[in-house]
């Protein structure tokens, strides 16, 4: 650290390398938070988290049985380390006693991406609802024929306003808030889709998985939108369009799809229990082996992808466990352990690299990195070794001298 | 604490140059004129390996060539990315042909190119295939080393549909959807078959011993049921490759333990004595 800091200083490394490698090593620590608990509001399983992106200072979760809450995830900078655990509250909710709140499971919540002020919700009540944070009202309401499984708005789009929405239906619905209707119909899967997601790249760009076991990648500005379809066995995907319909991605339902931050590579999920990472540009199959990640469930499967460190991680949640796994090397890292019941969702803190993860528990845990900051006592226990202050101290036993 | 040292980041680690690791020493020490590419990647030497390793009549009994399974190779070398990406340039140079087994989603089976041709001349000589069967080893399997074929790349081949009957019939060919064919070969059904049995014959073995762990050396000194047929040492790579054994390593030698069974015991709640849950007053009150 000071080493790396001198050559900060002195201009002999780049500007990114002494971030890159702090926030790797918290990446790489990371363990339940001794100090910050989230209030607990749920009485259901939680099924869906999202940190919003420009502040991340607020957190939405909603659960099973349709209550939606909002946390302000406040950090007390000037606290020391060895204060009692602080609670981040809840400052908003949505309850069964607000007329407009979802009847059944709500499946994914997502802030508007450039400002709090309003966020969306969808549920297995065949409804999209677009919020007003302030005043916790309906703004507008997409109904759909079949429960909805996922939806997603572009990150980083400034031209369009367009939210993917997948259904139990096969095709896949692009809602425009400006015009509050649906603009697009997306055709080509076979069955139900359980996962959307744009690309963090070009603001164009969508990939969709679906129960058909395949990830399409569509462009939603051409008039026929599809590109390609991912094929687990590296065919060559630009050769025959007619060959796609038989490509699979997983050998199973594909459930959860993810962008690295970069947009340059996506890791896609399925309950055939394998991740797998592809190239988004070429579509092809980037051969990394995660080895079996016990992820079979037939809902979306919300997990994340750290940024900014050398190499990046995957938070997969798998049981009750989350799994930390090297996204290129395919390694698995560690495990965070601590959830008393299946784990549904996990969102990352790009800025302070902290996990937040909830699951059918009710309970939403707070990741941090914990550097040994506090527990130079528990160091010298475990390895044995002298800390800074003993090597100083006289060790000279002074039976002598008291006798 | 040791945990932490462990995932400190390569940029926190010195690097200190070494004298005479310079760039181009290392090629003049060796010469230029080393064959790097005859050398076998670890990936080939497994697989010869595990090949040697299937007991020669029964192979010779079926009149089956050595046949691997991909997760078995995973048993031999612990990085699985670095395996698939071998095997892959392997299949591309058309040195191995890859073989769904369907017989489980994930399971595929590895041929050297030269043992499956004669396998599939052996069975097909002298039936009304023979010159499809051919064209097709011509074609397709020394080529491209495709693991499924549609039917569009058939036609592109000059395949017709009567082709395509024959080469099912021949055993070439079996269905996996609408229009797209997997590519197997003559006589797959019964190795399979074999397999299934020998798998199953182990994992009871192993079952029935004493808190489903047993002692490697025991294991393979014990007398299997009549289904191990491929031989105790094969069939152990192919459960240990695909995650359902555990090598825990004693001073008495290796102990494998079911690992499903293994998670049943330690639930998950029970890991982490450290953390409560926030607010214990709830806990009273209801």
């Amino acid at each position: 650290m000071l080493r790396l800091l001198w050559a900060r200083q002195t201009g002999v490394d780049d500007a990114f390398r002494l971030q890159r490698a702090e926030s790797t090593r918290r990446v790489m620590n990371l363990e339940l938070s001794k100090t910050f608990v989230v209030e607990r509001r749920h009485e259901h399983s939680i099924t869906t988290l999202d940190l919003d992106p420009v502040e991340m200072r607020f957190m939405i979760s909603a659960d099973s049985e349709g209550l939606i809450s909002i946390y302000h995830m406040n950090r007390a900078w000037d606290k020391p380390f060895h204060s009692p655990a602080k609670s981040c509250p809840a400052v908003a909710s949505i309850s069964g006693t607000n007329p407009n709140n979802h009847k059944f499971m709500v499946q994914t919540v997502q802030w508007y991406p450039h400002d709090t002020g309003m966020f969306t919700s969808s549920s297995f009540d065949k409804t999209l609802k677009v919020w007003d944070t302030n005043s916790l009202q309906v703004a507008d309401i997409f109904k759909f024929a079949n429960p909805v499984h996922c939806h997603h708005m572009s990150p980083i789009a400034t031209k369009h306003c367009l939210v993917a929405v997948g259904t139990s239906n096969c095709r896949v619905q692009l809602c425009d808030l400006k015009s509050g209707s649906s603009t697009h119909t997306l055709y080509g899967h076979q069955k139900g889709v359980l996962a959307v997601r744009w690309s963090t790249r070009n603001e164009y760009l969508l990939a969709t998985g679906s129960e058909d076991n395949q990830v399409r990648i569509w462009d939603v500005r051409k008039a026929s939108a599809f590109l390609f379809s991912l094929d687990q066995h590296s065919h060559d995907v630009s050769s025959k369009p007619k060959q796609r319909a038989c490509n699979t991605a997983h050998n199973g339902h594909v459930n959860g799809l993810c962008f690295t931050h970069d947009g340059l590579h996506l890791l896609t999920s399925g309950t055939d229990h394998r991740l797998r990472l592809w190239n988004t540009a070429t579509g092809e199959h980037v051969l990394v082996n995660y080895g079996k990640v016990r992820i079979k469930r037939h809902v979306n499967l919300k997990f994340c992808i750290s940024s900014g460190c050398s190499p990046n991680v995957a938070f997969v949640p798998t049981d009750s466990n989350i799994s930390v796994l090297d996204i290129h090397s395919g390694q698995l890292l560690h495990e965070l352990v601590g959830h008393y019941g299946i784990v549904n969702c996990c969102v990352y803190h790009p800025l302070f690299q902290e996990v937040y993860s909830a699951g059918s528990d009710c309970n939403i845990l707070v990741w941090t990195p914990d550097l040994g900051r506090c527990s130079e006592a528990d160091d010298a226990e475990d390895g044995g070794t002298k800390n800074g202050c003993s090597a100083f101290q006289d060790t000279w036993s002074c039976s002598e001298d008291e006798g | 604490m040791s945990n932490k040292r462990r995932w400190l980041p390569e940029a926190f680690r010195t690097k200190r140059s070494r004298l005479g690791a310079a760039a181009g020493t290392s090629g003049d020490i060796w010469g230029e004129e080393l064959p790097f590419e005859d050398v076998p990647s670890d990936t080939l030497t497994a697989l010869h390996f595990l090949a040697d390793l299937l007991p020669k009549d029964v192979l010779s009994k079926l009149d089956f060539p050595p046949i691997v399974l991909k997760h078995q190779l995973y048993s031999l070398l612990h990085n699985r990315t670095t395996v698939d990406q071998q095997l892959e340039s392997l299949r591309k140079s058309g040195k191995v042909q890859v073989l769904n087994l369907g017989c489980a989603p994930d399971t595929y089976a590895v041929v050297t190119t030269s043992c499956y041709a004669t396998r599939v001349r052996a069975s097909s000589s002298g039936q009304p295939w023979d010159a499809v069967a051919e064209r097709f080893l011509r074609q397709v399997s020394e080529h491209c080393g495709d693991i499924w074929l549609a039917r569009e790349r058939l036609i592109d081949l000059k395949f017709s549909d009567a082709d395509v009957t024959k080469l099912i019939n021949a055993g070439l060919l079996t269905a996996r959807a609408v229009g797209s064919w997997w590519i197997s070969i003559p006589g797959l059904g019964k190795f399979v078959k074999l397999y299934l049995k020998g798998r199953k014959a182990v994992l009871l073995a192993i079952q029935k011993s004493r808190h489903h762990e047993i002692l490697e050396s025991e294991l393979k000194n014990r007398r299997l049921g009549p289904g191990a047929h491929l031989g105790v040492p094969y069939l152990l790579h192919d459960i240990i490759g695909a995650d359902l054994l555990r090598c825990v390593n004693t001073t008495s030698g290796k102990i494998l333990r079911l690992v499903a069974d293994q998670h049943r015991r330690s639930g998950p709640c029970h890991q982490n004595p450290r953390f409560f849950v926030a607010e214990p007053s709830d806990a009273f009150t209801t």
